[in-house]
């Protein structure tokens, strides 16, 4: 990696996100303890959340048990938009920014690499994704449970501390399924769950918009060939941040924005629609098609 | 408010008690996210994730009067997100109702007692005692919370809830 002192240090954005994971971690460990209290103005999992007035719902989960149940509420509707509100804008980063499920998963996966020289490479994961949210979604509207929400790895993280606290030891249900995730995390290809099979995390790629923020390259800089870097291998799903397509599930997680050794910094965030055209060669690479240099 | 028939599979597990407010049987386990809003709002730690011998129920909140009953603060209705508790009033409550074991109560054997009686919440209407002594339940007023379950002296208790 070249790091003259020239360049233009790049944002960690790793190190920011790793605060913010961590910041959810400690909120969903301190909230039972406050609710043991007696404090009941904020309550719940990543499941359902109540901040005072404020209802948050997981989007899959409430479709999920609005199917499995036939009826529709104003809570489970109005619950969604402010989590769908985020992912519209600043893309699915509930998964690399909040879920502590997310952080676990991350840590196995780093465990897992030790020792090995390279990542192997990750297939595309995109139909198997979609497949699994369907199959999730027709489940729940078949047998009438909501298994979208059940399964769902936010919430059985952020319950486990609950039942600590409350019951002083954890239900069978919740280790019987996150044991489940965690046989998946070891056995099965690198991060899977998060990659294609969590229903949550699907719904929130569903959201992703041409207007959503992502990553996007300068062409004329971006020589990766030249400078000996391998971006995909900094992606922690291996994706390649110069063709990729948005049903991919980038999470916006911001690696390869940090890893990029060009001087001029070739990869970074574009809030949408709203193309960077300081250099008047930005190209947002939505959709594994170039739309084109900006007219100069 | 009527029951929700149980159906084949449930039919092989443990009958749970839910917390108030809990729509009927299936209809519940379909609007539950088991996000556990109820259990955290409980004051009294009654409501719990349920465990495997309640079959497809694993993981939603229930209530184990004998070792935490309800005592009806009605909190927990007004958190839940989905509608799977739904508000009600205290004396609409309806858990399940209270069945005395006239084999094993000791009022049926003899034994002068009257902790059931002297616990209920709805003492007079939905149980007291009759001419020789003996509680009686009345189901129509039993709103099912499960604190003279708690207080049954017997082992094990000779008063139970049941739901529908």
């Amino acid at each position: 990696m070249s790091s003259g002192a020239d360049t233009k240090r790049a944002f960690r954005w790793t190190r920011w996100r790793r605060a913010s994971q961590l910041l959810f971690v400690l909120f969903f460990l301190v909230l039972p303890l406050t609710n043991r209290a007696g404090q009941v103005e904020v309550l719940g999992t990543l499941s359902s959340l109540q901040v005072g007035a404020i209802d948050l719902v997981d989007p899959s989960a409430a479709c999920s048990t609005m199917l499995a149940s036939r009826q529709v509420s104003s809570v489970m509707l109005g619950g969604m938009i402010l989590p769908l509100l985020l992912a519209l804008t600043l893309g699915p980063v509930f998964c690399s920014w909040i879920c502590p499920y997310g952080l676990l998963s991350e840590m196995i996966d780093k465990l897992r690499l030790r020792g090995r020289r390279r990542a192997r490479r990750w297939r595309q994961l995109s139909k198997l994704r979609w497949a699994t949210l369907a199959t999730f979604m027709l489940l729940s509207l078949g047998l009438g449970l909501p298994v979208a929400a059940t399964l769902s790895a936010p919430r059985l993280i952020t319950v486990l501390p609950l039942e600590l606290f409350f019951l002083g030891r954890a239900s069978a249900g919740t280790l019987t399924l996150l044991g489940v995730l965690l046989a998946i995390e070891l056995l099965l290809p690198r991060r899977i769950w998060c990659r294609a099979l969590c229903p949550v995390g699907s719904t929130l790629v569903l959201f992703r918009t041409p207007w959503t923020m992502r990553v996007s390259w300068r062409e004329p800089t971006c020589q990766p060939e030249l400078l000996g870097a391998n971006c995909v291998q900094v992606c922690s799903w291996n994706l390649d941040s110069r063709s990729m397509i948005a049903e991919q599930g980038c999470t916006n997680c911001g690696a390869c924005v940090e890893g990029c050794p060009s001087d001029r910094r070739s990869l970074h965030f574009v809030p949408g629609k709203a193309v960077d055209v300081s250099d008047g060669r930005t190209i947002p690479v939505l959709n594994g098609r170039h739309e084109g240099p900006a007219q100069e | 408010m009527s029951r929700g028939r149980r159906s084949f599979f449930s039919s092989f597990f443990e009958e749970e008690l839910r917390p108030p407010g809990a729509r009927p049987g299936e209809e519940f386990l379909s609007l539950c996210i088991k996000c556990h809003r109820c259990t955290a709002s409980c004051p009294y730690q009654s409501i719990k994730p349920a465990g495997w011998k309640y079959g497809f129920s694993v993981g939603t909140p229930i209530i184990e009067p004998r070792e935490i009953p309800c005592y009806l603060c009605m909190i927990c209705p007004e958190v839940c997100p989905t509608g799977a508790l739904a508000s009600v009033e205290k004396v609409d409550v309806d858990m399940g109702e209270a069945v005395v074991d006239t084999e094993t109560c000791y009022a049926f054997r003899g034994i002068l007692c009257r902790s059931c009686v002297d616990v209920c919440p709805y003492q007079g209407t939905a149980i007291f005692q009759n001419l020789v002594l003996e509680p009686v339940v009345d189901p129509k007023f039993c709103v099912g919370c499960g604190i003279c379950v708690k207080a049954c002296p017997a082992e094990p208790e000779a008063i139970r809830v049941l739901r529908g």
